[in-house]
């Protein structure tokens, strides 16, 4: 492949993933899952413990070890990075995919002032020298809304607060300007406080780059303020989709029901009174999930003999919206209720092949 | 899924300042080298009813844990227990503690993976010296109230999900059915479809079990669905209590409405984070050093070196030149709640969004 071909398409969405499977050993951690990021757009990735949903966005950046088995597709900004010898990745990938982790504080060199970490972004990429580059990283940080950006390039990870850290390592995923963010529950260990500002951060951020964010969470509240659609993943497959308008109004599957259901009944509900809850865990991933059924089944208030005979597919269940349900509600088809970003095609749109088959 | 019918009085918010109260801090201060993490905090847990800590990372509130569990002395002031002073003693404390259960955050943290389900869930009885013929009775009993009646004994945590450890910390924290019962962030570390199930095996087994709860968390819906009072702590103060509703409902204190306000929406119709960077939430201390130099830029906002003005004062949108000036006494209203501010908020949550000075901060 030349460089030529190798290069980022510019009109290509920004992430898109087709039919893919992550397995580690004897357990399949992503069962076969497929969706598509656009420029400027959020797409918010819900899921628990065990649902694969960190294996997808591992995946998505190739950041996954080699004992780790990824078939499907994975395309960058029209980029297929298994296309891509290791050096030739390792070149390119932080202009392709900036990878947002929970943890700032392993994801960030505990030896290095925060500013000479991103410094090195543009000396390795860009060629700059040292004293341009360090120029450089002081206005990503002020990019990312840190106040005196100087003083803070100085400083080592340990002595930066959460927030603080968590920007730093936001300056250092959109330094190469990527067309790709990939942020895996950059708030969960945050204040609501500090969370807000990384939120509204997050927002700024999007508009003023144009990059397609995958942003993945379990909180609704999040999904609620930042994304505008959302993928919610159980057992190692995506079981439904949409825009977060219709979505939130009217969710298909009775897993996305129960989650939004459970933060809504937390806020509403009298002191004392006790919470709405689903029971039961989310599934331990096995190398036989998925062949007994559903495998929200023995959560299910839906449960029907159907459930534990096969695993529903992804199917489309209303225009723009899938879910994997055998008895998926089925949202009104009253127009307007389910919007999106303007220009942006609605996920059953891009998806109803894939998602079907 | 199905909804459990609500089945607690509401009615039980009513703070009756009658009582004794069962756990008590009396103008409680904790210093560690010289920094004041709890300060000067008055709190009352009275019998039976549930008080809700609320509170950033630094706020205080795990250093209040610390000190009610006796694993920490106060600097100055007392905590009560039963209206009787804390034993000095070892000896003492022990008694004070055998009445005391306890529940944290990471149930992965806090089970010892090396031992038993039955081990662990007996060690208190072992601890306090009440381990007898019936212990593998006492244990199974507790097993079956929180939810797990087969989890056998000899089984160890590694086989428990993140829900069903934090059961098996309960039932550690029940077995020697204690009359308080801390419970510190114990669902913030477990799955969302997990959490209710556990907050409501704690709702039950308040009832059951007629304890006292101090719950400790972040989550301002969550302590409002357990707690009968709030007490909300900022750098070490209490800077508000009073009932439940009423604080969250109609807060006083500028802190405490940002607070709220930070919590985000339950619908993409009703968002309000992220248009505006800054404008609703409060912006935490960009990381430039505090007036005294000592607590930049590591870690979130904690404790202050002695100040003589509200400790509030540097975020606050309300701020007058009295509040650097003076400390804000606590002031108690008639219908059970108080605050520590001099601008207090009298229109609760409709008025106008509090835009929060950025401090040290900028957009």
């Amino acid at each position: 492949m030349t460089a030529a071909a190798a290069a980022a398409q510019p009109s290509a969405s920004a992430l898109e993933v087709t039919g893919l499977r992550v397995r580690y050993g004897g357990v399949t951690a992503v069962r076969g899952a497929s969706l598509r990021v656009e420029r400027g757009e959020v797409l918010a990735l819900i899921g628990e413990t065990g649902s694969g949903k960190s294996s997808l966005a591992l995946a998505a950046a190739r950041l996954l070890p080699p004992s780790a088995e990824v078939t499907g597709q994975i395309r960058i900004a029209g980029q297929d990075l298994a296309a891509l010898p290791p050096r030739e990745l390792r070149k390119r990938r932080a202009s392709l995919v900036g990878y947002i982790a929970q943890d700032a504080m392993a994801a960030l060199n505990p030896v290095q002032p925060a500013g000479r970490q991103i410094g090195e972004l543009f000396r390795v990429h860009r060629a700059m020298p040292r004293a341009a580059a360090a120029a450089q990283a002081t206005a990503e940080l002020s990019r990312v809304r840190i106040d005196r950006p100087g003083l803070v390039a100085r400083r080592f990870p340990h002595q930066l607060s959460g927030g603080m850290r968590q920007r730093v390592m936001i300056a250092m995923a959109v330094a190469m300007a990527p067309p790709l963010l990939i942020a895996d529950e950059p708030t969960t260990a945050l204040d609501v406080s500090t969370q807000a500002e990384i939120l509204a951060l997050a927002t700024g951020l999007r508009e003023e780059t144009g990059a397609g964010i995958l942003w993945i969470t379990h909180d609704m509240g999040v999904v609620a303020e930042l994304a505008d659609s959302v993928a919610v993943m159980y057992a190692g497959r995506i079981v439904e989709q949409g825009p977060v308008h219709g979505l939130f109004d009217h969710p298909c599957h009775p897993y996305t029901e129960g989650l939004l259901r459970t933060r809504r009944d937390l806020r509403a509900g009298r002191p004392g009174e006790l919470l709405y809850q689903i029971e039961g865990s989310p599934p331990v991933p096995t190398a036989t999930t998925g062949q007994a059924g559903c495998p929200f089944a023995p959560r299910c208030p839906r449960r029907t003999q159907a459930c534990d005979e096969q695993e529903p597919a992804l199917a489309a269940v209303a225009p723009g919206r899938l879910a994997a349900c055998h008895h998926a509600s089925v949202p009104p088809a009253a127009p307007g209720t389910t919007r999106r970003p303007s220009g942006a095609p609605g996920p059953a749109a891009r998806h109803g092949q894939e998602a079907t088959r | 899924m199905t909804a459990p019918a609500p089945d607690i009085k509401p009615g039980r918010a009513a703070i009756t300042a009658e009582r004794v109260p069962v756990l008590g801090f009396e103008s409680v201060t904790k210093r560690y080298r010289g920094l004041a993490a709890v300060d000067d905090v008055t709190l009352a847990l009275p019998a039976g009813t549930t008080l809700g800590l609320v509170g950033e990372s630094g706020s205080g509130k795990t250093t209040c844990v610390r000190l009610a569990l006796g694993l920490e002395r106060p600097t100055a002031g007392s905590l009560t227990f039963g209206g009787r002073p804390y034993p000095r003693g070892r000896r003492g404390l022990r008694k004070v503690r055998r009445r005391i259960g306890f529940v944290l955050q990471d149930p992965y943290d806090s089970l010892d993976p090396r031992m038993t389900i039955g081990d662990i869930v007996a060690e208190p009885l072992r601890i306090h010296r009440q381990a007898g013929r019936d212990t593998r009775q006492r244990v199974s009993d507790v097993l079956a109230a929180v939810g797990l009646p087969d989890a056998p004994l000899d089984s160890y945590p590694a086989r428990y999900s993140g829900g069903g450890r934090q059961r098996i910390a309960i039932a550690r924290a029940l077995i020697l059915d204690p009359a308080v019962l801390i419970c510190d962030e114990p669902t913030s570390s477990l799955d969302v479809s997990v959490q209710a199930q556990i907050v409501n095996l704690l709702l039950q087994a308040r009832r059951s079990r007629d304890l006292s709860v101090l719950f400790v968390s972040h989550d301002l819906d969550l302590i409002g669905r357990v707690a009968d009072t709030l007490a909300v702590m900022y750098r070490g103060r209490v800077v508000e209590t009073g009932p439940a509703e009423l604080v969250r409902r109609q807060p006083r204190h500028p802190y405490t409405r940002s607070l709220h306000e930070a919590v985000p929406a339950d619908h993409p119709a009703r968002r309000r984070l992220g248009t505006a960077p800054g404008i609703t939430g409060l912006p935490e201390p960009s990381g430039l050093p505090e007036p005294s130099g000592l607590h930049g830029l590591a870690g979130p906002p904690g404790p202050l070196p002695a100040t003589t003005g509200c400790v509030f004062a540097a975020r606050c949108p309300r701020v007058q030149a009295r509040c650097r000036a003076e400390r804000p006494p606590i002031v108690q209203e008639a219908d059970g709640r108080s605050h520590a501010c001099f601008f207090p908020l009298t229109d609760g949550l409709t008025a106008e969004p509090v835009t929060l000075t950025k401090g040290e901060s900028a957009s």
